[in-house]
């Protein structure tokens, strides 16, 4: 029998029957069923993604097939090629693209800022800031669309970059601040005061020294207001309505009102414009999987 | 949260390192400080308080179309508790977050134990796994409309081949809200499992190692190493999961738009159908000003669960 241990954890009676243990104490049959189960959810997970994908190269003729085939008997890309020509598609994913990267570049701006005096100051008002972003960082979209709608009409901001730019980096803002903040806190703020004696000022040792060693971060917090401001259908739905305007998520709902849509164009359009946040985010996994954990105020 | 470095170096680092920074009153430092914070300070305010603010103003008028009308004190608020419609969708809001908390959280869980054994390829299968939580909202909307779709969907012709007759999915008001519950749990069981994955990483190895020597089964280990360690992420966990739900339009929107006869229409997506497509704004604005109540009370009990695991978090 194995010794009773210290502390306040009981001894199961019976360990006999785990004395074969393979691989990090996990029976063989424990084994088994962690994979059996994982993979029954990777299937669940990804077959109406494969599907997608493989209606959207497949030929007309084997959309309508029964039974139908996963594996398409003909490859195309014609679908693909009539979504970029004649769909709009284009035009959304430029829109799309564009603002992303102005929310980026905004959100940065004013969240890096933040995330390094609220890190490494101490000051009178510091934990009221650190609240504040905490409870900003709460409020719901749904909450402040229509006054952000009636404020921007009376602006002449609607069916403006800007406008969106606007909403989307404040929206980021607080749950960046808080990526950021973290990577800061691990770095040591003994550096920036070597880099003053140095020399450097207050602002210098910040952009020569510290925000340097935050570069992971800054490419994690990227990472996340991408996927959210390319994702968005709620916000850019609200805030515009010229075609000229649209992006990618509006344009794939706004494909299927239009009449005549086949699902092979609807698939095609569909991939191309899930491909980007996907590609992105198994290529950098771990480090999107730590800034989502810790900016999670937000879903 | 547990992989943030504060909880990595634990919280006397993060502190001492504040510390050592000069205090004294300078001009100079406490300017630094105004304009490093100011840029964020003012998004924020201007994006995300005032409209909260004019939100309310607007909720306390008579409203035509987009105009502000007369003062009407608490009138909107009292036709919101008179107004059956809104009390069914405060029910279908309850149902839409308690039958999709109900799966994702425990399904986060059971998920999250099982791709943190040792095992190979655990790496690849979480990548996986994730993978719905980075599609849209829209894209996920029409991709289940599609397969569960009366005429042509495979999910219908798959039903059709085992002689049952055709199922429309989203025609049926009970048969919809279940529905849309399945398709947000394909959507977002991944939120939950990430933020289980990254509590257990919190517990030290050691700990297994140590009841493990004192033979300890897979059960033992759970209850007294495993879940004492996941308890605080827990409740943080259905709080968020929560708020998330709540707050979701574009789903339910796109789907169902509220339909069949409101059976989907949360408080959310009334929100958003009143503010957006009625152009109702008083009853639109109040309706968005008692969202952001619900989300406040649930808020208030996630930040003080934060403060409780870590007190330096702010």
């Amino acid at each position: 029998m194995p010794p009773v241990g210290a502390g306040n954890v009981p001894v199961p009676r019976t360990t006999s029957g785990r004395r074969r243990k393979g691989r990090a104490g996990l029976g063989i049959v424990e084994i088994v069923v962690t994979y059996a189960v994982l993979g029954v959810f990777c299937l669940f997970a990804l077959i109406p993604l494969l599907w997608t994908l493989s209606t959207s190269v497949k030929i007309t003729g084997d959309v309508l097939r029964w039974p139908p085939t996963f594996v398409p008997s003909t490859l195309t890309f014609e679908h693909y090629v009539t979504v970029f020509t004649v769909k709009g598609l284009p035009r959304a994913f430029l829109n799309s693209v564009l603002v992303a990267a102005l929310t980026i570049a905004l959100t940065l701006f004013a969240a890096c800022p933040m995330a390094y005096v609220t890190a490494h100051f101490e000051f009178r008002l510091r934990r009221a800031l650190l609240f504040l972003i905490l409870a900003t960082a709460m409020v719901p979209s749904i909450s402040v669309l229509l006054p952000l709608y009636l404020i921007a009409q009376r602006l002449g901001l609607i069916d403006t970059y800007a406008i969106l730019v606007l909403i989307y980096a404040a929206a980021m803002a607080p749950q960046v601040v808080w990526v950021l903040r973290g990577f800061f806190l691990a770095i040591s703020p003994d550096l920036a005061q070597a880099a003053r004696i140095d020399g450097c000022s207050r602002f210098t040792a910040f952009w020569y020294v510290i925000l340097p060693l935050a570069r992971p971060g800054l490419g994690a917090a990227s990472m996340l207001v991408f996927v959210f401001v390319w994702n968005d259908f709620l916000i850019t739905v609200s805030m515009t309505s010229s075609e000229s305007m649209r992006m990618i998520q509006v344009g794939l709902a706004k494909l299927i009102s239009d009449v005549g849509i086949s699902w092979s164009h609807y698939t095609a359009y569909t991939v191309a414009i899930t491909l980007p946040p996907v590609v992105a985010f198994l290529a950098l996994q771990r480090r999107f999987l730590q800034s989502l954990v810790s900016g999670a105020l937000k879903g | 949260m547990l992989e943030s470095p504060v909880a990595r170096h634990g919280p006397g680092v993060a502190r001492i390192n504040v510390r050592t920074v000069a205090h004294e009153w300078t001009f100079e430092r406490h300017g630094f400080i105004v304009v490093f914070a100011l840029p964020a300070t003012l998004l924020v305010a201007a994006v995300y308080l005032y409209p909260i603010l004019y939100a309310f103003w607007v909720s306390l008028h008579q409203t035509q179309f987009l105009q502000l009308r007369q003062f009407a004190g608490s009138a909107n608020y009292l036709r919101l508790v008179q107004d059956p419609t809104v009390w069914r969708a405060t029910v279908n809001s309850v149902i839409y977050m308690m039958g999709s908390v109900i799966v994702t959280v425990p399904l986060g869980l059971g998920l999250a134990l099982m791709l943190n054994r040792p095992l190979p390829l655990m790496g690849a299968i979480r990548g996986i796994l994730i993978v719905p939580w980075v599609i849209s909202q829209a894209v996920a909307a029409l991709l289940w409309t599609w397969l569960l779709e009366p005429s042509m969907g495979p999910v219908n012709r798959l039903v059709e081949v085992m002689g049952h007759p055709k199922v429309f999915f989203l025609a049926d008001p009970v048969l919809a809200m279940f529905t849309v519950i399945v398709v947000n749990i394909w959507l977002s069981y991944p939120f939950p499992m990430i933020l289980f994955l990254a509590a257990l990483k919190g517990v030290p190895p050691e700990l297994y190692e140590a009841v493990q020597l004192d033979g300890a089964g897979r059960w033992a280990t759970f209850r007294h190493i495993v879940f004492p360690f996941l308890r605080p992420t827990m409740l943080s966990t259905v709080i968020l999961v929560s708020l998330l739900y709540l707050n979701m339009v574009a789903l339910i929107y796109i789907m169902t738009g509220g339909g069949p006869l409101s059976a989907t229409e949360t408080l959310a997506v009334q929100a958003f159908k009143r503010s957006f497509m009625e152009f109702r704004i008083g009853l639109g604005a109040t309706l968005g000003t008692l969202i952001l109540v619900l989300n406040a009370v649930f808020g208030v009990g996630y930040i003080r669960l934060l403060r409780q695991q870590d007190e330096t978090i702010y």
